[in-house]
C-alpha cells in the first residue's frame, strides 16, 4: 500500500511542479519538457520507495516490494492521462468544441449557431498544414501527396478498420 | 517481483487482452447496435474477467492464504484501476484517433490518389466542416452527451462534459488563459 500511496504523491507533485513551472514560464504546453518531468517524478518514486525499504529493513531487493511494479504502472498510466489531458486542452476536438458551446450557451444551442462556429478553413485546411509540417504529406502549391510517414499511418490505420468491420472514421 | 505485484498485473493484462478481442468480435457481429454500447459492454466483460483471474493467479501461487483480506482487496481494486486506465489509453489513443480524428482521415482522402496529387477543393467535395459537424453531432446524440428536441441541441451531464470541467480544472491549475490555446490566437491579435 506505501507504494501505491507514493505514486499517487509523486503523480499529484508532478501535475503540481508543473503547474509551478507554467505559472514560472519555464514549461508551457511543451510535450517533451512535460514528458522530462514526468520521468523525473518516476525517478523520485525509486529513490523514495528504496529509501522507504532501507528504513523498514527489508532485506529483498526493491524490485521485490509488494506492489512496487503495479505503483509504478499506475504512476505512469496516470501521468500519460495528465499528458494526454495538456494536449487536449490546446487541441480541443470538434465534439468538446460542441459541448464547449452547449455550456457555454447556458446549456443549449441551436444547430445553426453551432454551424457558425466550424470552418472548412479551422477543421481542414488548418490539419492539412500540420500534416505538412509534420512530414506525413507535401504541397506543391497545386495539391497534396502522401509521403512515406502517412502511408504507413494510412496503411495501419486500414488493417485496423478492417478488423474491427468498420468504415472510415473522421 | 512480489506475488501480490504478478496477480495485480497479470489479470489487468488478461482482462485488457479479453477486452480487445470483446470488443472486435461484438463490433463485428452487431453492427447494427451502437458503438457506445458495445465498448461498454466490453469494458464490463474485461471488469469481470480482472476479479476472476486475479482470484485464480491468488490461488494458483497460494498465496491468498497469506496475505490479510483487506490487503488482497485492496489489490484487487488497484488490478481493476489499472485495466480501467489501459482501457482509456487504448480507446483515447488507437480507437478514437481511427474513429475521429480528422488528420487520419485527411491522410485517407490524400492517399486516395497515390501518384498524382489531391487538391483542397477535390477533398472538400466529399469531406468537409458540413459533414464533419453533421457526423458529430449525430454520434453525440446517439452517445448520450447531447439531446435534439428537433430544434435545438441540450446539453447532459456526460462523460465528455466532465472532461470538459477537467479540462477547465487543468487550464485554471496551470494559471492558462484563452490565449495560450493555440487556436485561439487569432481572436486575441484580430
Amino acid at each position: 500500500m506505501i507504494c501505491v500511496l507514493l505514486a499517487l504523491s509523486c503523480f499529484i507533485l508532478y501535475v503540481l511542479s508543473h503547474a509551478v513551472a507554467f505559472r514560472a514560464g519555464l514549461i508551457r504546453f511543451e510535450l517533451i519538457r512535460i514528458f522530462v518531468l514526468m520521468l523525473l517524478w518516476g525517478i523520485v518514486y525509486f529513490f523514495v520507495a528504496n529509501s522507504i525499504r532501507l528504513e523498514l529493513g527489508w532485506k529483498s531487493s526493491l524490485f521485490d516490494l509488494p506492489l512496487f511494479w503495479s505503483s509504478l504502472l499506475l504512476y505512469v498510466l496516470m501521468s500519460f492521462w495528465y499528458f494526454g489531458e495538456t494536449t487536449a486542452v490546446r487541441h480541443p476536438s470538434p465534439s468538446m468544441k460542441i459541448v464547449a458551446a452547449l455550456s457555454k450557451n447556458g446549456g443549449e444551442i441551436s444547430a445553426e449557431e453551432i454551424r457558425k462556429q466550424f470552418s472548412n478553413e479551422e477543421l481542414i485546411v488548418s490539419r492539412l498544414n500540420d500534416l505538412v509540417a509534420h512530414g506525413h504529406i507535401k504541397y506543391d502549391g497545386n495539391s497534396y501527396t502522401l509521403l512515406p510517414s502517412g502511408d504507413l499511418v494510412v496503411r495501419i490505420f486500414r488493417r485496423y478498420r478492417q478488423l474491427l468491420g468498420r468504415n472510415l472514421g473522421g | 517481483m512480489s506475488h501480490l505485484d504478478i496477480a495485480v498485473l497479470t489479470s489487468a493484462a488478461n482482462a485488457l487482452f479479453a477486452f480487445l478481442v470483446f470488443h472486435v468480435l461484438l463490433m463485428r457481429v452487431f453492427k447494427a447496435i451502437n458503438m457506445p454500447f458495445l465498448i461498454l459492454t466490453s469494458i464490463v466483460l474485461g471488469v469481470f474477467l480482472n476479479g476472476f483471474s486475479f482470484n485464480l493467479v491468488l490461488e494458483v501461487s497460494g498465496i491468498n492464504k497469506e496475505i490479510p483480506l483487506r490487503l488482497s482487496l485492496f489489490s484487487a481494486v488497484l488490478s481493476v484501476t489499472l485495466y480501467a486506465l489501459l482501457v482509456f489509453h487504448y480507446i483515447a489513443w488507437i480507437f478514437g484517433m481511427s474513429e475521429a480524428a480528422i488528420r487520419i482521415r485527411l491522410l485517407f482522402e490524400v492517399g486516395k490518389k497515390p501518384h498524382g496529387g489531391v487538391k483542397v477543393g477535390e477533398i472538400l467535395e466529399h469531406y468537409n466542416a458540413a459533414t464533419i459537424l453533421e457526423v458529430r453531432l449525430k454520434r453525440l446524440v446517439t452517445a448520450g452527451h447531447i439531446r435534439f428536441d428537433g430544434s435545438r441541441y441540450q446539453i447532459r451531464i456526460s462523460p465528455l462534459l466532465i472532461q470538459l470541467w477537467l479540462m477547465k480544472g487543468i487550464m485554471k491549475l496551470l494559471g492558462a488563459d484563452r490565449e495560450d490555446v493555440p487556436g485561439n490566437k487569432s481572436k486575441r491579435e484580430g
